[in-house]
């Protein structure tokens, strides 16, 4: 059995409410499902993000070959550049499931420090995209110069912004964990900041792919 | 220790299998960016793509947010919609792209009754069709433009425009600058002497040439008053003007 399975037996095997000694209340638990509700609407929402990155993602390729003017996808994309904001959103997962690990081991500081890590990562793949953003309006491509460019700046920008929300969540939890509010009994917030953030990186993960590289393997 | 509360002392850390897994993302990355500079394998560039994407997917998913090992009901609300989002990027976006997508020239016949290779030949996607589009026209008719030459004694406008606009290639008389633009003074035009046509190469500019287009930067009055000064430049023939550029036109 893994080290997991055994944390998770344990968190269900408990399922009654008592002082942690920790002077916090008892997270709660959904009895139905033996999980906590945390991290299953984490999951639930993560759930329904897939549909809207989906939507977004769907709506760039019925459009992708049908814009009627303006600049093409290999005229604006630069492999170079978005490789390296690439590298540093994957580095961004990882640091993640460190401070995860690193809570969940009760090393409090160094899960801060992580989570500092993390978003500051996570902060550097905004400006890139900024950067690209302000390069690519530069080119000539905007929101409304054709299908290429709305669809385009709508699913890139939608991530953007998820990243943003994901910065300013990690600092939170990170505040948090510095003044002791989230102690290693409650590193199940650590874990839920993580899901979205991993969740974000995987999305990366099929734009760059499916929306970048393709275009270049055309 | 009880509840939901998680117990830091029966954790046992998964930095290992963290460090490895991140080795291995940036490796599979690495691959996929490094195929494209691999021509010989141009074959296989989607499905070699699609395997790396889905593998590093199911990786980050899996092993760092600890799918594989969890409850069954996260698996559930997860992967349940990432079928559905596959599913609709399938159906929506990809069989629907042009020469690629199963419905791409399906897709294309309903929305126009007509072939793909139709459709781009003829109509709203027709080389004229966006030429149009994309190059304004004059707002006038040729006629209402040489009735307007004709009543205009008032070039000051013009000529203001013209000083600050045009003057640094064409020269603050309209003689024309070497290497630059061609003279005004003349009677000779390469893109047509009517006001309209001046209106139209001042508006679109000539692709490729120093003349840029001031369609973004004048309005289309300014740029009526600036064309009907130009063609009022016409046969002054400065002097130091450049040589005859394009076709005669009859003089005045
Ligand atoms: C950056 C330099 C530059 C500026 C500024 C410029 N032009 Fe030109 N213009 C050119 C050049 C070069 C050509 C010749 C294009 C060609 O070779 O086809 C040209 C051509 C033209 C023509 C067509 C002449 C013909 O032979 O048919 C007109 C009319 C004209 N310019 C008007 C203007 C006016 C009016 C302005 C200011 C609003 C202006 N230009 C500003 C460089 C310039």
């Amino acid at each position: 059995m893994s080290a997991h399975a055994a944390e998770a037996a344990d968190l269900i095997d408990h399922g009654h409410a008592g002082d942690d000694g920790h002077g916090h209340d008892e997270l709660v638990e959904n009895n139905y499902m033996k999980v906590p509700n945390v991290k299953l609407a984490i999951w639930t929402f993560l759930g329904s993000e897939c549909m809207f990155f989906g939507s977004l993602i769907a709506t760039y390729f019925f459009y992708l070959d049908k814009s009627i003017g303006g600049l093409l996808p290999k005229e604006v994309f630069s492999i170079g550049i978005t490789s390296i904001s690439t590298f540093i959103l994957l580095t961004s997962s990882f640091t993640m499931a460190m401070a995860v690990d690193t809570a969940k081991s009760g090393l409090m500081s160094k899960s801060r420090n992580w989570l500092l890590i993390t978003a500051l990562c996570g902060a550097t793949f905004v400006g890139f995209q900024v950067y690209e953003f302000w390069h690519f309006v530069h080119l000539g491509l905007t929101l409304q110069t054709s299908l290429f460019g709305s669809t385009f700046y709508v699913m890139t920008g939608f991530h953007g912004a998820h990243v943003s929300v994901g910065v300013i969540w990690l600092l939170m939890v990170a505040k948090l964990v510095h003044s002791g509010k989230i102690p290693a009994e409650r590193a199940v917030f650590v874990e839920s900041a993580g899901l979205y953030w991993h969740f974000v990186d995987i999305v990366w993960i099929v734009i760059f792919t499916f929306v970048y590289l393709l275009e270049f393997a055309k | 220790m009880s509840g939901m509360n998680h117990d830091p002392s029966t954790y046992h850390s998964h930095k290992s299998v963290y460090v490895k897994t991140a080795a291995v993302l940036t490796a599979v990355t690495a691959a996929e960016i490094g195929l494209l500079f691999v021509p010989a394998l141009k074959f296989a560039f989607v499905p070699l793509l699609v395997i790396m994407a889905v593998y590093k997917f199911a990786v980050v998913v899996g092993t760092f947010m600890h799918l594989k090992s969890d409850k069954n009901v996260f698996r559930v609300v997860f992967v349940a919609p990432v079928f559905m989002a596959i599913a609709m990027i399938y159906v929506v976006g990809l069989l629907a792209v042009p020469h690629f997508g199963a419905l791409g020239d399906g897709y294309v016949r309903l929305a126009n009754d007509k072939s793909h290779d139709e459709r781009m030949g003829l109509g709203e996607y027709s080389p004229a069709a966006i030429a149009a589009r994309d190059n304004k026209l004059p707002h006038l008719t040729k006629e209402r433009y040489a009735k307007l030459f004709a009543a205009t004694q008032d070039f000051a406008a013009g000529e203001k425009l013209w000083g600050a606009n045009c003057a640094s290639c064409h020269r603050a008389d309209g003689g024309g600058q070497p290497g630059l633009g061609p003279n005004m003074t003349d009677d000779c035009y390469m893109h047509g002497g009517t006001v309209y046509d001046l209106v139209n190469t001042i508006t679109n500019g000539v692709k490729g040439k120093a003349m840029i287009a001031f369609k973004s930067s004048l309005s289309e009055a300014e740029i009526d008053q600036v064309a009907l000064y130009v063609r009022g430049m016409r046969g002054k023939n400065v002097a130091k003007g450049k040589k005859c550029e394009g076709d005669k036109v009859a003089a005045k």
